[in-house]
C-alpha cells in the first residue's frame, strides 16, 4: 500500500478519534471517572461503527464519517447531559477542555525559577572589595541588597527543590489532562535538571577519587573525557527512562489525543533520518581512523590535520543529531535503533580517544 | 425546548434504562434505539451512555463484551440483583407519583 493510500485509510479513523477525544475531554471536565469515560467512549464508538457499517459497508470514506458524526450529539452535549441526569455541573472554568490545548504554566514556572539558582549561586561567590578606613566599621549592605537577599537569593537557593517539584507536578498534570495541556519536554527538564546535576556532581567526585589513585595516564585530559562521557551516558539513560514513563498517557486508550497519521509519518521520517545519520557517522569514524593512520606516516602535513578535525566534527555532529532524532522518534523501531547505536558509538569513540 | 421538559425528564432516564434491561441484556446502541423509539422521551446518546457508565460503576449493571459483525466488540449490559431492586423501587415510586399527579390534574379539570 502506498503512503497516500495509508493516509487516506487513516483519515476516517482520525476523525472518529478526534470526536471521541473531544467527548473524553468534556467528561473529564465534568469529573467523570476514567473507567466511566472509557465505557462512554466505547459505547459511542460502537454506535458510530454500526451507523457507518449500515451506511457505507466495510470501507467508509471521510464523507461517510462526517455524515454520521453530524447525526450525533456534539461533544459539549455530554456536559449538559451529566447535569440533566443528576450529576454535578462542571464549573465554567472546567468546561475549558473543549478549547484548544495550552502549554503547561506549571512547567513554564519551573523553567523560569531554575535560573535563579545559578544567579544566586554566582552572587554568593562574587565578593566585592570594600575599602575600610582604620577604626571605622565596614559598610553594611545597601537597602536594595537586602531586598535582593530576601527575594532573589532566597528564591534562588530553594530553586532546586521548587523547580523539581513543579516539574513533577506539571508532568502529572499533563498526563492527566487528556490532551488539554502540553509541554512534557519542558516538564521533564524541570523535574530532572537539578537531580541530574546532583548525580553528575556525585559521579565526578567518585571518579576523581578513583582516578587520583590510578595510574598517572588516567588523569588529565583523557580522564576528563572519560568522566564527561560517563556523565553524559548516565544522564541520557535517566532522561530516556523518565521521558518514556512520562510520555505514556495516564488515562488508557481514550485519555489522550490519538496520534494523527501526519504525526506518524513525521515520526517515521525522523527515525529514518536518525538511523541514516548514525550509519553515516560510523562511516565517518572509518574515515577518521584512515586519516589518523595516514597522519602517522606524515604528521607534518597540515592539510591532513584540518581534514581529520573536520571528520571528527562531522562524526560528533552526526551522532548527536542521530541520538536526538532517535529519542524524538523513539516509538519507531528505526528511531530506537538510531538512538541506541548513536549513543553506543559515541561513548565507544570517546573511550577509544581517551 | 421548554425549560420544564429537561427538569421533568431528569431522573426518568435512569428508570427507563433499567426498564429496557428488565427482560434481558442489551448493548448501548440497542438500548438507545429502544428508548428513542418511545415517543416524547427524545433521548440521545449523550444522555444514555453516561448513565449506563454510571450504573455500571454503581454495580447496578454488569458488562459483557461480545464480537460485533461491524467494528469494535459490543458491550452488553445486564441488570444485577442490585439493579433489579433499584428498578422495582423506582418503578413503585414512579407509579405513586403518576397516580398522585393524575389525581391532581383530573381534580383541576373537574
Amino acid at each position: 500500500m502506498t503512503d497516500e493510500a495509508n493516509h487516506a485509510g487513516n483519515e476516517p479513523r482520525a476523525r472518529i478519534d478526534a470526536y471521541l477525544d473531544a467527548i473524553d475531554r468534556v467528561l473529564t471536565a465534568s469529573g467523570m471517572s476514567r473507567a466511566e469515560r472509557r465505557n462512554v467512549c466505547d459505547d459511542v464508538e460502537t454506535q458510530i461503527q454500526e451507523m457507518l457499517a449500515r451506511r457505507a459497508g466495510d470501507a467508509p470514506s471521510v464523507a461517510d464519517v462526517e455524515a454520521v458524526l453530524a447525526k450525533l450529539d456534539p461533544p459539549e452535549a455530554y456536559a449538559a447531559s451529566r447535569t440533566e441526569s443528576g450529576e454535578s455541573q462542571p464549573a465554567a472554568s472546567e468546561v475549558g477542555p473543549v478549547l484548544p490545548a495550552r502549554f503547561s504554566r506549571t512547567a513554564i514556572a519551573g523553567a523560569v525559577w531554575a535560573p535563579l539558582f545559578f544567579i544566586a549561586f554566582t552572587t554568593i561567590y562574587v565578593a566585592r572589595r570594600v575599602a575600610v578606613e582604620p577604626g571605622s566599621q565596614p559598610p553594611g549592605p545597601a537597602w536594595w541588597q537586602y531586598v535582593l537577599m530576601l527575594t532573589l537569593l532566597a528564591a534562588g537557593l530553594v530553586a532546586p527543590f521548587g523547580t523539581t517539584v513543579l516539574g513533577i507536578i506539571s508532568i502529572a498534570q499533563i498526563r492527566q489532562s487528556a490532551g488539554r495541556l502540553y509541554g512534557m519536554a519542558l516538564a521533564v527538564f524541570d523535574a530532572l535538571l537539578f537531580p541530574l546535576l546532583a548525580l553528575d556532581v556525585l559521579i565526578v567526585k567518585r571518579w576523581s577519587s578513583v582516578l587520583a589513585n590510578g595510574p598517572a595516564s588516567a588523569t588529565g585530559a583523557a580522564g576528563g573525557r572519560t568522566l564527561l562521557a560517563t556523565c553524559a551516558l548516565v544522564d541520557a539513560i535517566v532522561i530516556l527512562l523518565v521521558w518514556r514513563a512520562a510520555a505514556r498517557p495516564a488515562g488508557g486508550t481514550v485519555a489522550g489525543p490519538k496520534e494523527s497519521a501526519a504525526d506518524q509519518e513525521k515520526r517515521a521520517l525522523l527515525a529514518k533520518i536518525a538511523l541514516a545519520l548514525c550509519l553515516g557517522g560510523i562511516l565517518l569514524a572509518g574515515l577518521v581512523a584512515g586519516t589518523a593512520r595516514a597522519l602517522g606516516h606524515d604528521p607534518e602535513q597540515a592539510v591532513y590535520v584540518l581534514f581529520l578535525a573536520c571528520q571528527i566534527a562531522a562524526f560528533v555532529a552526526c551522532q548527536i543529531a542521530a541520538f536526538v532524532l532517535g529519542v524524538m522518534s523513539w516509538r519507531d523501531p528505526l528511531g530506537k535503533a538510531g538512538a541506541v547505536i548513536a549513543a553506543i558509538v559515541a561513548v565507544a569513540a570517546l573511550l577509544l580517544v581517551a | 425546548m421548554r425549560t420544564w421538559v429537561p427538569q421533568l425528564r431528569k431522573g426518568l432516564v435512569e428508570l427507563c434504562v433499567l426498564g429496557v434491561l428488565r427482560h434481558g441484556e442489551a448493548y448501548g446502541y440497542e438500548i438507545l434505539q429502544r428508548m428513542s423509539a418511545a415517543e416524547g422521551l427524545a433521548i440521545t446518546e449523550s444522555t444514555v451512555y453516561p448513565i449506563l457508565a454510571r450504573l455500571a460503576d454503581e454495580k447496578l449493571l454488569t458488562l459483557r463484551a461480545a464480537p460485533s459483525p461491524s467494528g469494535p466488540p459490543r458491550r452488553y449490559y445486564r441488570l444485577t440483583p442490585l439493579g433489579l431492586a433499584r428498578l422495582r423501587e423506582m418503578a413503585a415510586y414512579w407509579n405513586e407519583i403518576c397516580t398522585a399527579v393524575n389525581h391532581l390534574v383530573e381534580g383541576e379539570k373537574k
